[in-house]
């Protein structure tokens, strides 16, 4: 099988993938004990109110007739309307992408910056004392909870030096940019130790691989081992480490924003849930729901660019 | 002896162990000029190690624990540390071409980068360099196949994109560590004539490991019988085969099936090769040997001359087989 042809493929099945995804978005209306229409309503509303509430949103008709009706208005970038702010979702949903991007965009960039320097290092005195030091930091590292870590930044380093925001987005580029550096922060603590664990572990097995002695045989340094070759083994763990936990960030995410004040999507699906705002807690869900597939279509794509055994049968 | 590489009382080490443990040595070898050095034992015999350190590439827990390497430098021999050979005089060759080349690169960028290292010249001439390369070792419509990923080729050619590596560096020592061993026969005979022909062709020196008789017969002219990580038997490959005076280098070649006589029976040596926590005092072979007396557990025997051109560490190297009880 050619790439392309594997990449058609991979790019095939997430079409049944997403349909599946609205799906359940359209049953996170349902699931919602009792009826919906007057849970939006809340408990003074007049039942002209609810009833009204119950045709905007379609509820009274079939499911199938309202999964086709929101797929249909989907494609046309149409996610309904905020029942609260009566705003349209994909205009609160645009305003709140840019804080969100640039948290996991920053802090995935960390988390692996991190993680390759932690494991090279580890792996290179491999049973050593800084090898079982940077275990331990690491095993630290995952108990300590998103959010902790980021209210302990907030009060150690952010309060005395005064020289990053404690809560919002900044202004402009270097203002974003300011005010992301301790989210990111925390994101790379939360996230990185996972990687490091699977890429130090990777990077040992590799260091016994007659292809590494070979290497060292003809002269190679040990630099050019690592820059040249091991460099995309480890890319491989890496991309498959970000690709299987997208979802535990976009997790973590949501846990970040909230500590450090920041107007992203994981916010405002807290308030949305906090108020009812269904079709606001739909678009967001789903927006997130296709970031991860997209991310895992992107992994593959890749991984089956570096590693051409991928696209093997 | 015109002497190019020799190695002298090469010793190995188990690191961290309360006593010293030593797998192999102490180990002297010499290769000459335009020779082809042949070392034989089983597995476990300290054959392969002892390749491996010559270019400083043991693996983790083991390592040099003594001996001296000097090589041939404008006539003298100079003594060298195993690292500073690496890509320049000395060339490894290893068992499973299959695990020796990094599965994520195509094989022509592998070659050319060792050309880039060596020759330190441009991307596209190392590229250039690495086709020809290829087509030195044999390896048929080279442009096309420069582009292939290891996967996608057999085990032979993936040994002759191997042996291009190590030529890429302009060695004239070839360490060949069982280059044939994962290969069937009939690749086996090309990748040995490849490595004849390159011998001839570019003034080679090669030492060869295996634990194939016949191998070492064909391509040896000299050959070092190892056992428990000891030279027992060295001489002309001619006078040892013709002539083994060590019972260990006697049972190896007795149990090498006989096609002449296909219903004779094999003569396996009973027992299994000693660990390095098992030597003792005397012959590491005595426990297996049916020659075996009391001055054999007395002490370790050295290498002697035995007036044949060959060397041999055996106490009773003078009593023939028949004289044994």
């Amino acid at each position: 099988m050619t790439r392309s042809r594997y990449i058609l493929k991979r790019l095939l099945q997430t079409i049944p993938l997403i349909a599946g995804i609205m799906v359940l978005v359209m049953l996170l209306l349902h699931v919602v004990p009792g009826d919906p229409a007057r849970a939006i309503g809340g408990m003074a509303a007049s039942d002209e109110t609810v009833e009204q509430i119950r045709e905007e949103l379609g509820l009274n008709r079939s499911f199938v007739a309202q999964y086709i009706a929101y797929v249909g208005n989907a494609l046309q970038g149409d996610l309904g309307i905020s029942t609260r702010s009566r705003q349209p979702v994909t205009e609160i949903i645009g305003e709140r992408l840019a804080p969100t991007l640039w948290l996991l965009t920053a802090g995935m960039i960390l988390s692996i910056v991190l993680a390759s320097a932690v494991s090279v290092l580890a792996a290179r005195n491999k049973d050593r004392a800084a090898d079982y030091a940077l275990g331990g930091l690491t095993v630290i590292g995952l108990s300590m909870p998103a959010y902790w870590v980021g209210i302990m930044l907030l009060l150690l380093v952010a309060l005395p030096t005064g020289a990053f925001p404690i809560s919002g987005f900044g202004k402009g580029f270097w203002g974003h940019l300011n005010a992301i550096i301790l989210p990111a922060l925390t994101f790379a603590i939360a996230i990185s130790p996972v990687m490091i664990r699977a890429l130090r572990a990777k990077l040992v097995a590799l260091y016994r691989n007659d292809f590494v002695m070979m290497s060292r045989a003809v002269g190679l340094s040990e630099s050019t081992i690592l820059a040249r070759h091991l460099s995309r083994h480890a890319a491989l763990v890496l991309i498959t480490m970000v690709s299987v936990q997208v979802g535990p960030m976009i997790f973590v995410g949501v846990v970040i924003e909230k500590t450090f004040a920041l107007p992203g999507l994981g916010q405002a699906l807290v308030n949305a849930v906090a108020q009812r705002d269904f079709p606001v807690v739909q678009g967001i869900t789903l927006t997130t729901a296709l970031f991860v597939t997209f991310v895992h279509l992107g992994a593959d794509i890749f991984t089956s660019f570096v590693n051409p055994r991928t696209v093997l049968e | 002896m015109n002497s190019l590489f020799d190695i002298s009382g090469l010793r190995i080490d188990l690191d961290a162990h309360g006593d010293r443990l030593s797998p192999v040595g102490p180990v002297d070898l010499t290769l000459a000029k335009d020779e082809c050095l042949g070392i034989v034992g089983e597995s476990g015999s300290g054959k392969s190690l002892t390749l491996k350190a010559l270019l400083g590439l043991l693996p983790d827990g083991l390592s040099m624990g003594a001996g001296q390497i000097r090589i041939e430098k404008g006539g003298d021999l100079v003594a060298c540390q195993p690292e500073r050979l690496r890509g320049h005089r000395v060339g490894l060759i290893s068992q499973e071409p299959g695990a020796a080349l990094d599965p994520l690169m195509r094989v022509g960028g592998l070659i050319a980068e060792v050309v880039q290292r060596h020759a330190g010249c441009s991307r596209t001439e190392a590229a250039a360099r690495a086709v020809d390369l290829m087509r030195q070792v044999g390896i048929p419509d080279p442009e096309r196949r420069a582009r292939f990923w290891p996967h996608e080729l057999s085990g032979g050619l993936k040994q002759r994109i191997v042996i291009a590596m190590a030529l890429a560096c302009d060695s004239d020592i070839l360490l060949c560590d069982e280059p044939t061993t994962a290969l069937d026969v009939t690749i086996q005979a090309q990748i040995i004539r490849l490595l004849r022909d390159l011998r001839d062709k570019r003034s080679l020196s090669l030492i060869f490991v295996t634990h194939d008789l016949a191998l070492i017969h064909e391509i040896a002219d000299r050959v070092a019988v190892m056992y428990a990580g000891l030279i027992v038997e060295t001489g002309p490959t001619e006078a040892v085969f013709a002539d083994p005076r060590h019972p260990y280098t006697r049972a190896l070649l007795a149990a090498i099936p006989d096609m002449d006589s296909p219903d004779a029976d094999l003569q396996p040596i009973a027992g299994a090769p000693p660990a390095a926590t098992e030597f003792g005092e005397g012959c590491r072979f005595a426990p297996r040997c049916r020659m075996s007396s009391a001055a054999c557990v007395a002490g370790q025997p050295e290498l002697e001359p035995t007036g044949a051109g060959t060397q041999v560490a055996c106490v009773n190297w003078r009593r023939s087989e028949k004289d044994a009880p």
